[in-house]
């Protein structure tokens, strides 16, 4: 099942039917009293179909959950949830059950993120980055196809027989139900935070590379610390546009400071298309 | 004056027996009151203490149960399934439907309801609408039980008028 169809199963039949006729969509966005939207190319278009309800959000909720909302709480208090690889943002009233946040009631929009394979230009880039292995880190904004090419790249450092270990924390890369082949040479860690989970790979699975999508968190920095550590190179994202956009923020500026990555893939959206830059660091 | 005996005694026979089958339905309906208070209460345990998926709470909490929440809580874990072409809360009222067929209007109604709160709202609303319903489940079975000795009583006393009237008439 691909990313298309997951998202159908997720909507009523009208708004499954106005989605199939943008595959291309990158993003479904479904908003109370609006019509649902997809983006597409950076941009926003409506659907032809009528204002979301609330109904609607629930029911996708209830579906991504299998009906188990209350399960979904430590996966909404990290800003989203997966479902068969793809990711929901969640917007509507927190509810805490004493300084815990225990869902949202009341939910007013959902981001549906639609993963996409990687184009032409995503693979090649790819396959000549794994032609050594280094720690490489993968800048982009938010849906700027940092998860794509990451996924990519693990694919193809695995096919050329390297072990490599994924830390999906929230099972968007290739972990659970996900329909993304990460190679035959992957392991996947799924729903522990990056620090817990790289200290089971590197006690436990031999890893030469180990993977990990968006480094957000102090936490996230003592990750890698640790890694790059024990002799085992890194792949991994953040947000960002640029090498000047990371010197702006702490957490980025003490990561380069620390010298742990060699090298920086910026991508970049300029008229509707992807733009891939190599940065040495 | 026997032919008026005999009738008057049948008559009572015939209330004795009507009590007598009203009382085993009330039983029954004991039965599944209780059993469905257990299962509530135990997802209610369930949902706070482990946050585990319905699925997985459903699979947990079987042990605890009997009657008809056990046939309830496997019909509704077999049904999981069709999540995504039905929603959560048909799923449950078509096991309230089956699992619970002698369930009254009133309970029908009060589980109905649960079952569109269970799945899609947050911890504490889930919790909260399973704490209501337990509730209601309780009140019924306090209504039944104090129910249950005046009836027994009265079906006592006219099995008794019947057949001394029985007796009576032979003699």
């Amino acid at each position: 099942m691909n990313a298309l169809q997951s998202v159908c199963t997720l909507l009523t039949d009208r708004q499954a039917e106005a989605l199939r006729k943008q595959p291309e969509a990158e993003e479904l966005r479904l908003r109370l009293g609006r019509p649902p939207s997809v983006v597409l190319a950076g941009r926003e278009l409506p659907l032809d179909c009528a204002a979301v309800e609330r109904r609607d959000l629930q029911r996708v909720l209830e579906i991504a959950t299998g009906a188990s909302v209350h399960a979904a709480a430590h996966a909404m208090r990290s800003a989203c949830l997966t479902y068969r690889g793809l990711r929901i943002g969640v917007c509507g009233e927190a509810v805490f059950s004493g300084a815990e946040l225990t869902g949202f009631r009341n939910l007013s929009s959902l981001a549906i993120r639609m993963p996409h394979e990687a184009d032409q230009s995503c693979r090649k880039l790819a396959e000549r980055v794994a032609e050594n292995v280094r720690n490489t880190l993968i800048l982009a904004p938010p849906g700027g196809g940092k998860t794509t090419l990451l996924r990519e790249l693990i694919r193809c450092h695995a096919e050329r027989g390297r072990r490599v270990c994924v830390l999906d924390e929230r099972g968007e890369l290739g972990g659970r139900d996900s329909c993304h082949d990460l190679g035959p040479c992957s392991d996947v860690i799924t729903g522990l935070d990056k620090l817990e989970a790289s200290m089971l790979f590197l006690r436990g699975m031999n890893p030469e590379i180990i993977a990990m999508d968006e480094i957000t968190r102090p936490a996230d920095i003592r990750a890698l610390d640790c890694i790059v550590g024990c002799g085992v190179k890194l792949l991994a994202t953040a947000h960002g546009e640029s090498l000047g956009d990371m010197q702006k923020r702490e957490l980025y500026r003490q990561m380069l400071q620390k010298g742990i990555f060699i090298e920086m893939i910026c991508i970049s959206l300029r008229e509707g298309k992807r733009v891939y830059e190599r940065v040495p660091l | 004056m026997s032919g008026r005996a005999v009738g008057i005694s049948l008559l009572l026979f015939g209330v004795f027996t009507g009590l007598l089958r009203y009382e085993t339905s009330s039983r029954a309906q004991l039965r599944r009151l209780r059993s469905m208070r257990q299962l509530l209460a135990l997802m209610e345990g369930d949902l706070e203490k482990s946050r585990c998926t319905m699925a997985e709470l459903l699979e947990s909490i079987r042990p605890g149960l009997r009657d008809d929440a056990l046939l309830f809580s496997v019909m509704l874990s077999g049904r999981l399934d069709e999540l995504g072409k039905r929603r959560f809360f048909e799923l449950w009222s078509d096991c309230v439907t089956d699992a619970l067929p002698e369930a009254t209007q009133e309970e029908r109604r009060c589980l109905d309801e649960l079952g569109h709160i269970l799945g899609q709202y947050e911890l504490e609303t889930q919790c909260q609408a399973l704490r209501r319903s337990r509730a209601m489940l309780e009140a019924w079975i306090g209504q039944t039980e104090a129910s249950l000795p005046q009836r027994r009583h009265l079906a006592l006393g006219l099995s008794i008028s019947a057949a001394a009237l029985c007796v009576l008439v032979l003699i």
